[in-house]
């Protein structure tokens, strides 16, 4: 990731010069891509995180049901991030672990783990279009940011949350995405992700995603501690409440094997 | 000088295998020395049979025996179907020196085209009549000539206090203990059990027979269960202490009672290691419809008749987590004996199963030390292990005693291979083994595939069709159902809030129109902490050899409320 990103700035750079050279505007695509490579380099470094989280799900007539859960994440520079989550509740599902391996280019690599059965089941990981435990996220909603798995046109610039936003147009590359594209609103000041909407393989729109109290972690990550994913085709929502964040944990690759799985309560 | 000695061979195969684990035994008579002994074919004889009576002793294998009968006896032995006589001909049985010259390995050649046709055989057989009293006798013989040299008389094992169960009660204080924590100061104890995290699932499991049992049981079988859990990990997450008891109660047969310790241990996880000692569970696998290569833990069939339930077994066990893989060695030093059906029981034998009198290949019996060896690893979309696995065999075979059948346990060594690649949307599995004991060498494998459809409709359903085939190379006598079977299955998630999902499964036996079996599950969470699931089997089957046709009554409907406290 490291190189890539040097290669891409220089490329950025190089663009830019050039077109200072032929005095023209960057185009949508070259302002999209710096903006998205702007947000993905002020979230580089953040090393390993252990989090515990809470989501609220609410169906149609705003009845609710909760999930607990823990992820633990770690950053890989070359490649996608690797995260392992350990559901606490509902009870029926304690003690059940999922680890995901993101890859940048390839498919995702993910695991599930049925305490019940001290089985681990490796996934299709295909199916990242799909519900994540019965909420409006989907599991590609949750897997970490990869410039990689996207195409960027800037749009325009706009308010939200009182932020001034660039909004930028996602293309996703995977033939295998939910999404046709997804419209991301990112803020000029941080580069945060404030809003995004999700537009469904036939352009509607399907979802939108808020982002609300982000805080700062280690002088320099921002981290929005409520998540509010609205889904606008069958008014069900999702709140992803983040309880509690620690960085630096001193997790390496050994907590993210099948053997980590197998552990993991 | 000849003697003829006429032998009545009415016993018939007591044939059927499987799920609950049986073998084929038939009546046997050893016959030493170099004596030429003659014997007439009865009706129904197969020369598997005849040469199980004759084998002397381990040092030769029955293909030899086999292969020696019809030298001697050509004209009573068919060429085209090796397993084939002609009834009422003499044949003339040969001595020791004869078998041992046979070739081994040609003659286990001729031996597995034989097998095929035993199989035919067997199956113009009618319900077996129980075997006759007075045949114990021959059993023991049949026992002796199986056993490895260093076994002695084998004795049947009486029940005695299962250490396990001991334990349970030596470890009983955990609640009170956590109880007086509450109220004492923080004293490093009281602060350890304030740290045990502790979970309860109670199982009400109502079950339903559609007809009554062959033996006239009962049609409603409710039971429950209720199984505790309790957690603590350091806080450097190196140390995990895990203590899990169980107990199981049963409204009509009295062997599904169940007081166990599920699990009890401590793991150590030191970076590239892990250690763990005391009673847990292991899983080792990849295929949907059946389990070849796991073999550490005894099933517990009462549980569930797929198999998928396990009781607990003590190992210690170290793996090593290299870049080379992960490298596990397991020792187990306490045998689980595997249990069966009573008599009020459904799902069962004819006869009833004796576990108080289980008999053993090695003198050592429960305590022989079995001992297992895995490598893991995973290549990018290639999940591959190979295990190895010697000690006392977990699935026993069931020798027929005068009221009942005998467990039997020999040693086992199994090699297993297993493996799982993604491609795409398709995740192939693939099982193998390559089983040894003292009677028989055997090869069993299960490869297939699921091809996974995601969000079919607009509401995100995921559809995985399964199909996988089964293949044993014991045949009938294979102690599962599957020796030539076609699996065919259905998943579906419905990716709900309740996390629905219902899995369907068919096998259908590819040499027997009339032999196949399914099942039914499904489940979906009602609430926080209740989930509801609905199991059912169907068995199907018009053959009186295998296991199949003795559960065909014993189709049924369970429904389980889980709760969560």
């Amino acid at each position: 990731m490291k190189t890539y990103l040097r290669q891409l700035l220089v490329s950025v750079c190089l663009c830019a010069t050039a077109s200072v050279v032929v005095a023209a505007e960057p185009t949508a695509a070259e302002e999209g891509l710096r903006i998205s490579t702007e947000r993905k380099v002020r979230d580089t470094g953040w090393g390993d995180t252990e989090a515990s989280m809470t989501m609220i799900l609410r169906d149609a007539r705003g009845r609710e049901s909760r999930r607990e859960m823990r992820t633990l994440t770690l950053e890989v520079l070359d490649d996608g991030d690797k995260a392992l989550t350990i559901f606490d509740e509902p009870r029926d599902v304690r003690g059940s672990a999922f680890l995901t391996h993101t890859k940048a280019l390839e498919q995702d690599e993910q695991w599930l783990f049925l305490p019940a059965v001290n089985r681990v089941r490796r996934i299709v990981s295909r199916n990242k279009s799909g519900p994540f435990m019965g909420s409006e996220f989907a599991y590609e909603d949750l897997s970490s940011f990869e410039l990689e798995k996207f195409s960027f046109n800037y749009l325009r610039d706009e308010q939200f949350h009182g932020e001034d936003c660039y909004v930028i147009e996602q293309i996703p590359q995977d033939e295998f995405s939910g999404y046709s594209r997804m419209l991301v609103w990112i803020d000029k000041s941080h580069y945060r992700v404030q809003q995004i909407e999700y537009y469904d393989r036939r352009g509607a729109l399907l979802k939108t995603l808020t982002m609300h109290d982000y805080q700062q972690y280690k002088d320099k990550f921002w981290r929005p501690h409520r998540m509010e994913m609205l889904n606008a085709q069958n008014q069900k929502s999702t709140s992803m409440l983040l309880n509690e964040i620690l960085f630096d944990r001193g997790l390496t690759d050994a907590d993210f094997d099948q053997n980590a799985l197998q552990r993991a309560r | 000088m000849r003697i003829l000695i006429k032998m009545p061979c009415n016993a018939r195969a007591n044939r059927a295998g499987a799920m609950l684990g049986l073998c084929l035994l038939a009546s046997s008579l050893t016959v030493a020395g170099e004596t030429t002994v003659q014997r007439q074919v009865q009706p129904g004889d197969t020369l598997w049979r005849i040469a199980t009576e004759v084998r002397p002793d381990d040092s030769v294998n029955i293909e030899q025996v086999m292969q020696a009968i019809r030298l001697l006896n050509p004209q009573a032995v068919s060429q085209s179907d090796l397993n084939q006589l002609r009834a009422g001909a003499w044949l003339e049985l040969p001595g020791r020196q004869l078998i041992a010259e046979q070739d081994a390995k040609a003659a286990q050649q001729a031996a597995a085209r034989a097998r095929t046709a035993l199989r035919a055989s067997l199956a113009e057989t009618q319900e077996p009549a129980l075997p006759p009293p007075g045949l114990a006798a021959a059993n023991y013989a049949f026992i002796s000539a199986v056993m490895a040299p260093a076994a002695a008389e084998p004795e049947a094992e009486r029940s005695e206090p299962a250490p396990v169960a001991a334990a349970a009660v030596e470890l009983e204080p955990a609640p009170a203990a956590t109880a007086s924590a509450h109220a004492a100061d923080a004293s490093p104890a009281s602060a350890f059990w304030q740290d045990v995290e502790w979970f309860s699932q109670l199982n009400l499991m109502p079950r339903w027979y559609p007809q009554t049992g062959l033996q006239q049981q009962a049609q409603w079988h409710n039971s429950v269960s209720l199984e505790l859990e309790g957690y603590w990990q350091s806080d450097d997450r190196s140390h995990t202490l895990v203590f899990s008891p169980y107990i199981r109660w049963d409204q009509r047969d009295s062997s599904r009672h169940l007081l166990d310790i599920s699990e009890a241990y401590w793991l150590y996880y030191g970076g590239d290691w892990e250690l763990r000692a005391g009673i847990s569970k292991v899983f080792w696998g990849a295929v949907e419809s059946q389990r070849l290569v796991d073999i550490i833990n005894q099933r517990d069939l009462l549980d569930r008749p797929d198999g998928e339930s396990k009781l607990g077994q003590p190992m210690l066990q170290l793996s090593l987590i290299r870049d080379y893989g992960t490298v596990q060695a397991y020792l187990l030093p306490h045998f689980r004996e595997r249990k069966f059906a009573g008599e009020d029981g459904r799902l069962r034998l004819p006869m009833p199963v004796d576990t108080s009198a289980a008999l053993y290949e090695s003198r050592h019996k429960r305590s022989h030390l079995d001992w297992a060896l895995r490598w893991s690893q995973q290549f990018s979309s290639l999940d591959l292990g190979l295990s190895y696995f010697q000690g006392t065999a977990r699935e026993p075979v069931l020798l027929p005693d005068e009221q009942a059948l005998l467990p039997y346990y020999p040693q086992l060594k199994q090699l297993g291979l297993d493996a799982q690649w993604i491609l795409g949307s398709w995740l192939w599995k693939t099982e193998a083994v390559y089983r040894h004991t003292a009677v028989e060498h055997s090869k069993a494998l299960v490869t297939g595939f699921e091809y996974t459809q995601v969000g079919i409709n607009d509401h995100f359903w995921d559809l995985g069709w399964l199909l996988e085939y089964q293949y044993d190379s014991r045949g009938l006598e294979s102690t599962t159902i599957a020796q030539n079977d076609l699996f065919v299955g259905w998943r579906l998630a419905l990716n709900d809030a309740a996390g629905s999902e219902i899995l369907f499964g068919l096998m259908q036996d590819l040499d027997r129109s009339q032999s196949r079996s399914a099942y039914l599950e499904a489940s979906t969470r009602l609430g926080e902490r209740f989930r509801l699931r609905v199991d059912g089997w169907l068995f199907h089957s018009r053959y009186p050899d295998e296991l199949l046709y003795w559960l065909r009554r014993d189709d049924y409907i369970q429904l389980t409320l889980e709760y969560y406290f």
